[in-house]
């Protein structure tokens, strides 16, 4: 009986958590420095160093090829608009790029007990604007470009959650507002600003950290 | 007498104290290990495919969009 209790107090928890919004405000689920998350850390050293491709690109157009001509325009002319339409900018110059599952691109990587496993692939900006990628792709590239505009790293975090209404992980990026609520930059060009959503947040990285939800 | 045995409670309480601080120490260093690795293998998988919802974008960011998306084709085609 105290099973069966416990199992109905849970499943009337369950729905509140997942329709609470994202919050930037829990230092308590810090979990570690995002270089512990060696992929996420590989694609941040790798970003760091595409970087002088595109400040070679912004500084003079004849260095620019391909896609960071678009780049160009959208990072110079965006960088004249006010926040809330950089954000919606940004949102839709990532979402109009190539969907592409990663399933073929998870990194095999073998553990110690000589077992393969799946992991995420995090792409660099420059990667997801010539290849494409998928829905963490999209908010890793939302994420490197609004730095590029000047938004500050600790306002910003792409984040892993269960979505309720597909059944699945999904990513998303998550904007800090002053109120320390958040908005999430959707696939779909929406920018979610109201606190409910069908997320149920797993976990969430940026270059200073990684924050774990589920402790 | 006296001061010896304070002596020794002191160092005693020291070693204990400073025990307690590396346990601790790997104990949280074992908790972020595990947490990483079960964030490690969490595989995004929603299918989530990029759409236009029906809002329309606003004019300024729709004249920055299509410029962007003209200067591609063009170094498409050159």
């Amino acid at each position: 009986v105290p099973n069966s209790r416990l199992a109905l107090a849970l499943s009337l928890l369950l729905p509140i958590a997942a329709t609470a919004g994202y919050r930037f405000d829990t230092p308590e689920t810090y979990l570690a420095e995002a270089e512990a998350l060696p992929a996420w850390g590989a694609t941040l050293a790798r970003h760091l160093e595409e970087r002088f491709v595109i400040q070679s690109c912004l500084a003079a157009e004849e260095h620019c090829d391909g896609r960071l001509k678009g780049l160009r325009i959208v990072l110079e002319k965006g960088e004249n608009l006010a926040p809330d339409k950089q954000l919606r900018l940004v949102n839709r110059y990532v979402n109009k790029r190539r969907y592409r599952k990663d399933r073929r691109q998870m990194s095999l990587s073998v553990a110690q007990g000589g077992q393969a496993k799946l992991r995420n692939h995090w792409t660099t900006l420059l990667d997801f604007l010539y290849k494409g990628g998928d829905c963490e792709d999209y908010a890793t590239a939302k994420y490197f470009l609004l730095r590029e505009l000047g938004f500050a790293a600790e306002d910003m975090r792409i984040v892993v959650s269960y979505d309720h209404s597909v059944r699945e992980h999904h990513a998303v990026l998550a904007v800090r507002q002053d109120d320390d609520s958040s908005w999430l930059l959707e696939i779909d060009n929406t920018i979610r600003k109201s606190r409910q959503s069908n997320y149920r947040f797993i976990y969430a990285i940026n270059e200073n950290g990684i924050w774990d939800h589920v402790q | 007498m006296k001061r010896t045995v304070a002596a020794i409670f002191c160092l005693a309480s020291t070693i204990t104290l400073a025990q307690d601080a590396n346990e601790a120490d790997v104990d949280n260093k074992d908790h972020v290990d595990l947490r990483v690795s079960v964030i490690e293998s969490i595989v995004v998988t929603a299918e989530k495919l990029p759409s236009a919802n029906d809002e329309e974008a606003d004019e300024d960011i729709a004249a920055i969009l299509d410029e962007a998306e003209e200067s591609e084709e063009e170094q498409t085609s050159e």
